[in-house]
């Protein structure tokens, strides 16, 4: 089962779209859930997001116009529960304990977040933490220099593989993280 | 040699075999023979004795043990051309060895049985490997760590990475599931979740090992009759197994038995014989690829009104074997149809793509498609037979494809009318394919009968065509100023009659609808007429070609061939009002004998369903009495059910019968029918008075001829005596 973790596009307002080295990529047919960190910010985005997979689960970031996304969401996919919440109600931003005290709250065996605009994935504590980073590379109050990245998470039975998608310079850099449920 | 006369249980199986039409191969001919044997009784040559077994098989394959078939079928010296010529006979159709048989035919099993063993396991071993490769590898490739990440990683789309084979794949197995749990909706064994999955590993399997062909539909509907056939054999072997365990088969061909039949490997063999199949059908599921440019410059070159055919560009495998079926042996053994087919622009792809394809899956139903698969096999592993039964098909509806228009001409086609009988048209099949060899088939001369009469328009259309076609075939810059000309003026008198008849339709409101009707579809007769006429006068074969067509008027006045002439001259006619004032009178004509024909239609089928109802009370009271001459009364009744099946026209009427086979058919035909009437009616009168219990002895005196066996009835009859 795929899904793809994807957050804070800023379009319009910061970037004018996702690269199209990632368009590219995301093609119908393949991915069965999109979770969405929010910031996206239009309805357009959205839009967008449904023609790749018709199950589309978001959350409000600071900036969406559509304020009816809910602050956060847990979804179970196959064996795990996975919560995803925008980022910028945990303070201080992106740090470890905060997303582990939002974690244990939650009762999730994956924690997404996003508002960092960098990405991230490790494990603490036995939980698994994702920071899919800004799929188009918009910037951030902090740092104008982001790299566009995007997740998607293939769940087999109690094993997550995680491959994180780069755009560094013009090429589409790929990783693999493999996360176990015990 | 018990089996010398006919036993009662015989001629039972072989009266039955009246009422379904599709269980028996030709029960007209099992009743027949039975009959002669049962006069030239004695004599126990060897010959006789083959021919029995034969006999035997085809009426009461389950008295027949298992074992017998089995030593019947392998055991004798040549067994594949037994087993082929059993196959063309269509005698395999209560076989409980039919998926060996075909396994022979298609060459899965060598023609030595002693190899049988070895090969059937390296068969199935195969396929073990096959599906062990084909369902695990992609999955643990997906888990390969050693691969590149780059290449390995699901948005790749790359042809080289593991995951876009796993996505194609899963395409795959979508469409294939889709296709099989809508195949053979219509039979239950096809539903269970068991036998899809195992149509959706064959499928699957196939497309993996042959990636050039890969899934195409159609084919799930060629791998279910072979999975049908190779289970009802497995279950037979069990059953047989269970009830005659020690007689089974002889103890060393046991094992072998066993091993061909096993339950467990109903996939492989499936498999394996689907493959083989597939060697052959390999090319008819086959997408050409339309090479633009040179269908381009074609389409460039090629003048307005040419043959489509040759605009459409190169055409697939398939196309082009069909078009040659039409092209090549329909043409030579029906003209008229082909004229007629061609005149209409079907194309014989629209349907024939289907039948070859599916091997004509659709047009029967499975039992009778067992049957002629039987023959398609037993021919050669090449199906060659398949271009002759094509045509087969199409001459048998010719009578109802000739009076037809597009529409309908597709209709009767697309969903062709249950005939029937397959053997017939196997035997045609045959016969198209070496008249030398094969004799026509019986019911055939009916359609002879119907070509010598309209032979005599044969004899004018040939010519007539030849030089139809002259004008268009010279490459002539003032042809294609004709063919403008042609064009626009056959556009606008077509403009001209639109106009026409709809404001006729509008103003006058035409009495029926069929004329009407007719009246529309006569629209496209200005645009050939005008267009032939330009042709005509620069040819000026015109004056001719009247002085031919007008002896046909003279020499038939019935309406078959008024309809056929009416289509032959129209074009070519002088006057247009004159044309259409005879043709809407033809149409007229037609109408009312169309109609005429239907009321005797009904009425035939009115009478069929009359006498079945009959029929079947006159053998249920006969079977609970026990007569001890019933089989002559049996006899008679299968006489009388013959005639209801004619006249419920799923027996086809045949004309020449009445002349020819004076010895076979007529003389049962009217005897049995006036025997059996008459001893109805002793039978039923004696029982009414036997009930009444008054004048008994008077009636036995007036039907004295009966006697004796009116009174065995009486005696034996336990409910008359209660």
């Amino acid at each position: 089962m795929l899904v793809l973790v994807l957050g804070d596009l800023h379009v319009p307002h910061r970037q004018s779209g996702l690269p199209a080295k990632f368009r590219k990529l995301l093609v119908p047919g393949k991915i069965q859930h999109i979770l969405c960190t929010g910031n996206l910010c239009t309805k357009e985005s959205h839009d967008y997001l449904k023609t790749l997979a018709s199950d589309v689960h978001i959350v409000r970031g600071d900036f969406d116009e559509n304020i009816t996304y809910p602050e956060q969401k847990v979804v179970t996919v196959g064996q795990f529960r996975i919560g995803i919440c925008h980022g910028h109600q945990i303070i201080p931003w992106g740090d470890v304990e905060s997303l582990a005290m939002v974690q244990r709250q939650l009762d999730v065996d994956i924690l997404i977040s996003g508002h960092t605009h960098k990405f991230e994935a490790f494990e603490h504590e036995g939980k698994f933490y994702i920071n899919p980073g800004s799929a188009t590379g918009a910037f951030n109050p902090l740092d104008t220099n982001v790299v566009p990245s995007f997740v998607l998470m293939d769940i087999q039975a109690s094993i997550v593989v995680t491959y994180v998608y780069q755009l560094i310079g013009d090429d589409v850099k790929v990783e693999r993280i493999e996360y176990k449920k015990n | 040699m018990t089996k010398k006369s006919p036993s009662s249980d015989d001629i039972h199986s072989a009266l039955n075999s009246f009422g379904n039409r599709e269980k028996f191969a030709d029960p007209l001919n099992a009743v027949r023979t039975e009959d002669e044997r049962s006069i030239e009784s004695n004599g126990s040559d060897f010959y006789n004795d083959i021919e029995d077994d034969e006999e035997s098989t085809i009426c009461k394959s389950t008295s027949n043990s298992y074992k017998d078939e089995w030593i019947r079928l392998f055991e004798c010296k040549n067994f594949e051309s037994y087993i082929k010529r059993e196959g063309m006979k269509g005698r395999l159709r209560n076989s409980r060895f039919r998926s060996i048989c075909w396994r022979v035919f298609l060459k899965c099993l060598s023609t030595n049985v002693s190899n049988w063993s070895a090969e059937i396991c390296a068969s199935r071993k195969k396929y073990d490997d096959l599906l062990h490769r084909v369902l695990t590898s992609p999955e643990s490739d997906l888990k390969d760590k050693s691969l590149d990440v780059s290449l390995n990683n699901p948005l790749c789309q790359s042809e080289d990475s593991p995951w876009q084979r796993f996505f194609q794949d899963k395409r795959n197995k979508q469409d294939i599931q889709q296709d099989v749990t809508r195949c053979f909706p219509e039979i239950a064994f096809f539903q269970k979740q068991q036998v899809q999955d195992m149509l959706l590993n064959i499928l699957f399997c196939y497309a993996k090992e042959n990636p050039e062909t890969s899934y195409k539909q159609g084919m799930h509907e060629v791998v279910a009759p072979l999975i049908f056939v190779l289970h009802s054999d497995q279950q037979a072997y069990l059953h047989s197994k269970e009830m005659e365990s020690s007689l089974i088969v002889g103890a060393d061909t046991r094992p072998l038995v066993g091993e061909l039949l096993d339950p467990d490997y109903l996939e492989h063999d499936s498999y394996t014989m689907f493959a083989q199949l597939m060697e052959t059908m390999k090319p008819w599921y086959q997408y050409g690829k339309r090479d633009s440019r040179t269908s381009k410059k074609k389409e460039l070159h090629s003048t307005p009104f040419s043959n489509k055919e040759d605009r459409l560009g190169p055409a697939t495998p398939i196309v082009n074997k069909i078009q040659r079926i039409h092209d090549v042996i329909l043409q030579k053994n029906d003209f008229e149809l082909y004229t007629h087919l061609t005149r209409l622009d079907i194309h014989p792809q629209i349907y024939g793509i289907r039948w070859v394809r599916l091997l004509f899956g659709r047009e029967f139903t499975l039992q009778d498609l067992l049957v002629l698969w039987d023959a398609f096999f037993a021919d050669s592993a090449s199906l060659d037979l398949i271009d002759y039964f094509f045509v087969a098909m199409l001459m048998l509806v010719r009578e109802l494809l000739l009076p037809a228009d597009n529409n309908e001409c597709l209709n009767i086609l697309m969903h062709f009318p249950m005939s029937g009988d397959v053997h017939f048209l196997i035997n045609k099949a045959l016969h198209l394919r070496d008249p030398l060899k094969h004799s026509r088939p019986a019911n055939y001369q009916f359609q002879i009968f119907h070509q010598s009469r309209t032979g005599n328009y044969m004899a004018h259309t040939i010519p007539r065509s030849q030089s139809k076609k002259t004008p268009s075939i010279q490459p002539s810059n003032s042809i294609k100023n004709r063919t403008n000309a042609m064009v626009t003026s056959g556009v606008n008198s077509l403009k001209r009659m639109t106009k026409t008849t709809g404001v006729k339709a509008a103003t006058e409101e035409q009495p029926s609808r069929m004329v009407k009707s007719s009246t529309y579809g006569d629209m496209p007769h200005p645009l050939s007429q005008s267009s032939d006429e330009k042709v005509v006068v620069t040819n000026k074969p015109l004056p001719k070609k009247n002085a031919i067509s007008s002896p046909t008027h003279s020499i038939n006045s019935e309406p078959r061939t008024s309809r056929v002439e009416s289509f032959f001259t129209k074009p070519r006619s002088n006057s247009k009002k004159h044309n259409d004032k005879e043709e809407s009178e033809a149409q007229k004509e037609l109408l009312i004998l169309r109609g005429r024909m239907n009321d005797t239609q009904n009425m035939c089928r009115y009478c069929a369903t009359k006498m079945e109802a009959h029929i079947l009370q006159i053998q249920d009271a006969l079977e609970s009495h026990r007569l001890p001459e019933d089989d002559s009364l049996l006899m008679s009744l299968a006489g009388l059910k013959q005639v209801k099946d004619i006249l419920s026209g799923t027996l086809k009427f045949a004309q020449g019968v009445l002349e020819e086979d004076e010895i076979n058919i007529s003389d049962n035909y009217f005897s049995e029918e006036s025997e059996t009437n008459t001893s109805v009616k002793h039978f039923d009168s004696s029982r009414e008075t036997f009930l009444q219990g008054d004048d008994w002895p008077k009636t036995e005196e007036s039907h004295e001829k009966n006697n004796g066996h009116v009174s065995d009835t009486l005696e034996d009859d336990p409910s008359g005596v209660n």
